[in-house]
């Protein structure tokens, strides 16, 4: 991996500040995307992922704050970035799909309109970002400039329609979105996202609200995609079998930071950080394998215990564990762990 | 053979579809065919799981059989008795026997209801035990299902979802039912939560002899938790059979897309994946023929599309619709 | 504020200075006492009859806040009724509510009040049973939105589940659930009643005198208007002042119920 990493995220702190006190949903997250690259992130509620991304977009709510550290996208630091400078990235180069394809579609719109509009919105920026004068002008006197726009926008948004692999896709555009099914929504939230051809597509648990049948399409869809545009893709989960079919590598997180970080294949088949083991013992299969779940319950992020924040619940936990948390080493090519049994 | 003790036959439960009211004069009646002529046994101490994607009816099912919602035609024995037929008193007392754990952890609590009033109300309704020993079976129940006795006069909101799932059971074990229905208990739940309730629902089950109906969409749960297990698809069983035969070696065409779509960290990923084309179909006035036969891709030929196919058994105990076999 | 006048007129008779009903006719037309040719004895001056106007007012205001009361207590137990047999027994008996409930709305509802009450006759006991007859429908609505949303909720099928019977129910399980959002709009129309009172009895068709009652002696001021202002004014002050602190009362309970529940 040569050039530089299409995502690199450093030391990245995002608070909530409630009546109830701060709650520190990331606490020092760190790790790269690759360019063509995917990755999965793996955690349980209150884990910090889905925030951590909001974080990339700089789509944090009120009273959500990114405290302190960097993100680094193609080499910029977006956090330096002005809101309009982000308007201008999200949809374009960084582009976030969501859980609900339900929800993420407006029902009284088309769906060729709603892709379009994507489109449309950010050609239009582009062109007053950079346009001469003289170019503005011709274009405000030329009557059919809009006109050429919209069409050269629903070619576009047939394109993307074909792409994620919608049958009938001329006739599929003047629908609405309560004529197609949870699976094929999802392929259209997918089309919007791809749109306007970005450099890493961020999908948060795009798959939870659907059927197996059709999660088994829909990653076939992202892992093809992914191949056919050379696109960066992180894919956000609580379920490691997902991460399998999709990712190169996968990320584990804990109350609000990575705990471990490796290939797929090394991480399922030798976990290292006691959580992650204990995870995968939590997950029922048709082995009939006891389930061993994992005791206490996740720790309050307003109070988190000190030291390394999964010692009230690990096994393995020594004195030092109490103590100190422990910063993510290397401790194999690719490998990375935040433990004190490795240090 | 022991007697089953729960019979299930030509269970069928259709929901009128309403346009309006122009349009239920004039044009023919749609029905949703949520449930269509389901028949099967469940034997006492097992734990059967029924399993199936959105639609496929598995949710009325259970909600037929305890009678939330009235069924349109067929038969449901518990002990040898009718259900379907029974007067409302006598189905109030069978309520005993009877109970279901419910999806929603959130929803299923009334919340403004104390725990104690929530754990009570069953043993208040069917007096099972008098006034004044209430508090100490409720608090009793509360240390089986692993909750802190000092907590029986707090608030469902102040509860997490394991705990208010874990309170919900111990409402549905208070009159000591002999068959439990659970309704998608651990989908809710985070994945740690999930493995902590699946383990307390495997103790109790040995601790009070209960029979589950384990209804889930989640493969992997069903698999390691079922005896045997029956795949529904729009509203029929496709196959029924052990657990470990149906999700090793499937024989219906459904039963095999969907097994093949499982993932898990640990599953053998050189398997053929089988993937089914199109969306699943709704429910509403289904055609003569196959349910299976849109998305079905090994046709046996017209047949598929004419007919339904029959439910036969190919191997003791397994049991397939499937033109294939018939 | 609101507790002020409930203090005036649970105490009125010993705080009153004189007898609202009896007017010296001499002392008729008096104006407040700060004005010139006032007396310290009639703080707020005398009507046409020569009755103080404080003591009026003070008096008035039991039958203000009685009427109020009374109507909204009312009202709000038939509607909750109502709402509750409707929105959890669906179907027909719900179509016949519901419909009524309709043709109720339709009317506007001061048209009915006074078509009431002239097929009536004025009088106090006239005019609530007038405001009682239309205004559950409100309730009635409200109540039964709210049934028809709990009822789907999971834990009234719960309480099916166990055995519980449909009365038991309906008034156990999802009344308390329903409870909060009438509290709040209850309050807010005593303030709405307060002012209905007040107009039918400006209308001449409420409360009749010699009684006192804010809105007719906003009314018998009415001619007096210009030279002696204070016999309508201060009437009118009053129900200001009664309605707006009730006003910011419903929405200080509708504040402090709602998010506690939410919790």
């Amino acid at each position: 991996m040569g050039d530089t990493p299409v995502l690199m995220i450093d030391d990245l702190k995002t608070y909530f500040f409630t009546d109830r006190g701060v709650v520190k949903a990331v606490d020092g997250l760190s790790l790269e995307v690759g360019r063509g690259e995917s990755l999965g992130i793996v955690g349980e509620s209150g884990s910090g992922k889905s925030v951590t991304f909001l974080s990339v977009l700089k789509l944090n709510q009120y009273p959500s704050r990114i405290v302190s550290g960097r993100i680094l996208f193609e080499g910029k630091d977006l956090l330096q970035k002005s809101e309009a400078e982000m308007v201008d990235l999200r949809g374009t180069k960084i582009s976030m799909i969501f859980q609900d394809p339900l929800t993420a579609l407006n029902p009284v719109l088309r769906i060729g309109d709603q892709i379009s509009e994507t489109i449309i919105f950010h050609q239009k920026r582009a062109f007053f970002r950079n346009a001469s004068i003289s170019r503005r002008v011709s274009n405000w006197m030329n009557p059919w400039a809009q006109k050429s726009l919209e069409k050269r926008a629903r070619d576009r948004a047939l394109e993307m329609l074909e792409l994620v692999k919608i049958p009938s896709a001329v006739q599929r555009l003047e629908e609405y979105p309560h004529q197609f099914s949870g699976g094929m929504r999802q392929r259209v939230v997918i089309a919007i996202a791809l749109s306007c051809d970005p450099s890493l597509l961020i999908a948060d648990e795009p798959t939870t609200a659907l059927d197996v049948t059709i999660q088994a399409q829909i990653l076939e869809l992202l892992a093809e995609i992914r191949q056919k545009l050379k696109m960066s893709l992180v894919l956000i989960t609580h379920d490691f079998g997902v991460v399998k079919e999709v990712c190169d590598r996968i990320a584990v997180m804990y109350a609000g930071r990575i705990i471990e970080l490796s290939r797929v294949s090394d991480l399922l088949g030798n976990p290292r950080h006691p959580y992650t083991r204990a995870l995968m013992e939590c997950i029922p299969d048709a082995s009939k394998k006891k389930v061993r779940p994992i005791p206490g319950f996740v720790p309050s992020l307003i109070d988190l215990p000190g030291g390394c924040s999964f010692h009230p619940r690990c096994q393995y936990a020594m004195e030092r564990c109490r103590m100190e948390m422990p910063s993510l080493k290397q401790v194999e090519e690719r490998t990375l762990v935040r433990c004190h049994l490795y240090d | 053979m022991e007697n089953p003790l729960i019979e299930l036959r030509n269970l069928k439960t259709h929901f009128r579809i309403r346009r309006g009211m122009i349009h239920d004069l004039i044009e023919k009646k749609s029905f949703v065919h949520a449930v269509d002529d389901v028949s099967f046994e469940i034997r006492r101490g097992e734990t059967f799981g029924l399993v199936g994607e959105s639609g496929c009816g598995k949710t009325t099912l259970g909600r037929t059989m305890i009678r939330l919602v009235e069924p349109t035609a067929g038969e449901f024995f518990f002990e040898g008795m009718s259900v379907f037929d029974m007067a409302p008193e006598a189905l109030r007392t069978l309520r005993k026997e009877l109970q279901i754990i419910f999806q929603d952890p959130y929803a299923s609590l009334n919340p403004r209801k104390t725990v104690h009033h929530i754990v009570a109300s069953p043993l208040r309704t069917h007096q099972i035990v008098d006034r004044t020993q209430v508090k100490e079976k409720v608090l009793d129940l509360l240390d089986k299902v692993g909750l802190q006795r000092e907590h029986v006069d707090r608030y469902p909101h102040q509860f997490s979802g394991g705990q208010r799932q874990r309170i919900g059971i111990a409402r549905a074990l208070a009159t000591s039912p002999r068959f439990i229905i659970a309704d998608e208990p651990l989908s809710a739940l985070d994945v740690s939560i999930q493995a902590q309730i699946l383990n307390l629902l495997e103790k109790l089950k040995e601790e009070f002899h209960l029979t589950y109906l384990f209804i889930s969409h989640d493969l992997n749960v069903v698999s390691y938790f079922s005896d045997r297990v029956a795949v529904m698809y729009l509203g029929q069983l496709v196959e029924l059979g052990k657990a470990d035969i149906i999700f090793k070696s499937p024989a219906h065409p459904y039963s095999k897309a969907l097994i093949s779509a499982i993932l898990n960290a640990r599953s053998d990923h050189s398997k053929k994946k089988i993937r089914l084309l199109g969306d699943i179909s709704t429910p509403i006035d289904p055609p003569p023929g196959c349910r299976f036969f849109k998305r079905c891709y090994s046709k046996k030929g017209n047949i598929c599309e004419d007919s339904n196919p029959m439910w036969v058994e190919i191997e003791p105990g397994h049991y397939v619709a499937c033109h294939h076999f018939s | 504020m609101v507790i002020l006048w409930i203090l005036i007129a649970i105490f009125a008779t010993q705080l009153a200075p004189h007898d609202p009903h009896k007017g010296n006719l001499f002392k008729r037309l008096a104006p407040p006492a700060w004005m010139k040719g006032g007396e310290a004895r009639s703080l707020l001056g005398t009507d046409h009859m020569g009755r103080d106007i404080l003591s009026r007012i003070i008096y008035g205001s039991r039958i203000s806040i009685l009427i109020g009361a009374v109507v909204v207590f009312v009202t709000t137990t038939i509607g909750i009724f109502f709402g509750l047999v409707a929105g959890f027994y669906g179907g027909k008996l719900d179509a016949l509510i519901s419909r009524t409930v309709d043709v109720l709305m339709a009317f506007p509802y001061l048209v009915f009040a006074i078509g009431m009450m002239a097929v009536m006759g004025p009088g106090m006991l006239n005019l609530m049973l007038a405001l009682i007859y239309k205004e559950w429908d409100t309730v009635c609505r409200v109540v039964r939105g709210e049934v028809l949303a709990i009822k789907k909720i999971e834990y009234i099928d719960a309480a099916r589940t166990v055995g519980i019977k449909n009365a038991r129910i309906m008034f156990g399980e999802i009344l308390p659930n329903v409870m909060s959002p009438v509290i709040v709009v209850s309050t807010l129309r005593v303030a709405t009643f307060i002012i209905m009172e007040a107009s039918l009895s400006f209308l001449g068709l409420g409360v009749q005198p010699p009684t006192p009652a804010w809105g007719s002696m906003v009314s018998e001021g009415r001619s007096f208007i210009f030279g002696f202002w204070w016999i309508s004014t201060f009437p009118g002050l009053a129900i200001l002042t009664l309605v707006m602190g009730i006003n910011l009362l419903g929405e200080g309970l509708r504040d402090t119920l709602d998010p506690r529940l939410k919790e």
